[in-house]
């Protein structure tokens, strides 16, 4: 004889699936969540990021792309036309000339991009940098709507792979290996800096202009130097991009057009950014941004 | 005044180590003397003082004294800035430092000298205790679960170009809460609408 199944048993049960599949699902997260930095004292790094435009020429002064720039793209694998940090060059307020403005993902602390994913792929770490789930974006690119300094970039094709990835466990710190139809950007690379080390474009600028710390212990190094970041940036008039819209950005500018290192704000014009990892390898094909 | 800060100067100068002077053919030789407390904790600021004498042992008004600490960060380690005071009638200068790096810190007074005073420095040494966090993240959407650190994705099916996961993650038991208590009102709402159908059938027959 054929059991029926009533509706109450019916519903009873697809509960208790339902709870028993949220329970499984979190059960298996739970147990891999990403390693947070600490000081020596166990307390959680704050990363941040001090700009300092009086040392940036726009790597003019060396004949060159933009270093950082550079750096990011051959370290990340970035697939071209994405310039996870990138220099622009703006007129100076109230003068003749021009000013190079490096511009990475500012790692909102109010990020609009977060506040918009729909499904959670954009996140902000208790470090405060804001990452992307490759693995959970869908593609929809509301955050790069969202973003009011046009820093997320989308794969809109297949991107080349270096060998290199393929080996790579993925993170969303390194985000590598790229995956096509999700939207990637600048990680402020805290993976780096948990091995104690600085982010490649820090490391790769040749004037030190980059200076990147930890909010928590209030210190900032560009490799040679370390500073105190409060005081660093009272001292020099620092601010941060589009600060009136109140996304607090963890990347601070100090003002400048290269002056500390000998750079006329009229010697316009730098040097156009490459892919070098990408001729390397054979099929690689750049998409428009 | 200067009594007093000569004699806090005295009483703390048990931690001090007191830096040679440096040579000098044209300024006249000084010396500093630093008094700092011996143990913070995290977050307190902490006064520290440090007095400009002369080779007589007069005190140096209107001296420029920075303070650092040794700090190190990353790759580097150099003396860090904390604050710069002048010195007062007394030769004392004093300034509130506010040190976040936990350990022994070496606390340095620097005297660059001037045209008639040569430079000169001194060291004290400060525990910094506690663990307390001291930088409060700012403003934000803020759900439990919601945009934290994502759970590891899958890191067989990440070797996989363009694989990209089926089914969401969810990041905290609070969402998942909430995710059962909607569904289950949902559930119970379908069961009172079939009741409601039932007795409307029951009602026509």
């Amino acid at each position: 004889m054929r059991k029926v199944i009533g509706r109450r048993a019916l519903l009873r049960s697809g509960m208790a699936a339902g709870a028993l599949a949220v329970g499984g699902s979190l059960a298996a997260s739970q147990g891999s969540k990403a390693q947070a930095a600490g000081t020596s004292g166990g307390r959680l790094r704050r990363w941040a990021m001090v700009i300092d435009l009086r040392k940036c020429d726009g790597c003019q002064s060396i004949s060159q792309p933009p270093q950082c720039t550079e750096a990011c793209i051959q370290g990340h694998f970035a697939p071209e036309p994405m310039q996870w940090i990138q220099v622009y060059e703006s007129p100076l307020e109230g003068q003749a000339g021009t000013q190079f403005v490096p511009t990475p993902c500012q790692h909102c602390q109010n990020a609009p991009c977060v506040n918009v994913c729909p499904v959670g792929a954009t996140f902000a770490t208790p470090e405060g940098t804001v990452l992307i789930d490759q693995m959970r974006c869908i593609g929809c690119r509301l955050c790069m709507e969202a973003c009011m300094y046009d820093r997320r970039f989308f794969n809109w094709g297949t991107p080349a792979q270096p060998p290199q990835t393929l080996f790579l466990e993925y993170s969303p710190e390194h985000q590598d290996p790229a995956i096509r139809g999700t939207v990637m950007k600048c990680d402020f690379c805290p993976d780096m800096a948990r091995a104690g080390r600085l982010p490649y474009c820090a490391q790769a600028c040749p004037h030190g202009a980059i200076y990147y710390g930890d909010l928590e212990e209030d210190l900032a190094t560009n490799g040679s130097e370390v500073v105190k970041i409060s005081r660093f940036l009272a001292e020099n008039n620092a601010y941060r991009l589009k600060e009136d819209l109140g996304t607090k950005p963890r990347v601070h500018y100090i003002p400048g057009h290269g002056e500390a290192v000998g750079r006329m704000p009229t010697t316009t014009g730098r040097k156009a950014t490459t892919w070098p990892w990408q001729k390397t390898i054979g099929g690689a094909l750049p998409w428009q941004r | 005044m200067k009594r007093l800060a000569l004699a806090i100067l005295s009483a703390l100068a048990a931690t001090a180590i007191v830096a040679a002077p440096a040579a000098a053919a044209g300024p006249a030789p000084t010396r500093v003397r630093i008094a700092v407390p011996p143990s913070i904790k995290l977050g307190e600021g902490a006064g520290v003082q440090a007095q400009v004498l002369d080779a007589s042992g007069a005190p140096v008004a209107g001296a420029l004294v920075t303070f650092t600490a040794e700090l190190g960060f990353l790759e580097a380690t150099n003396d860090v800035v904390l604050a710069d005071a002048r010195t007062d009638k007394a030769g004392v200068a004093s300034a509130d430092i506010d040190l976040r790096t936990d350990g022994s810190i070496k606390v340095t007074a620097r005297f660059a000298g001037d045209a008639e005073h040569a430079a000169s420095s001194a060291s004290a040494a400060i525990q910094v205790g506690g663990s307390s966090q001291l930088y409060a993240q700012g403003a934000g959407v803020k759900l439990p679960g919601f945009n934290e650190a994502p759970t590891a994705p899958g890191t067989s099916a990440a070797l996989l170009p363009g694989a990209a996961s089926l089914w969401p993650r969810f990041s905290g038991w609070p969402v998942a809460l909430v995710l059962m208590i909607v569904w289950s009102i949902y559930g119970s709402v379908v069961v009172v609408l079939f009741r409601v159908t039932a007795s409307a059938r029951r009602s026509a027959q």
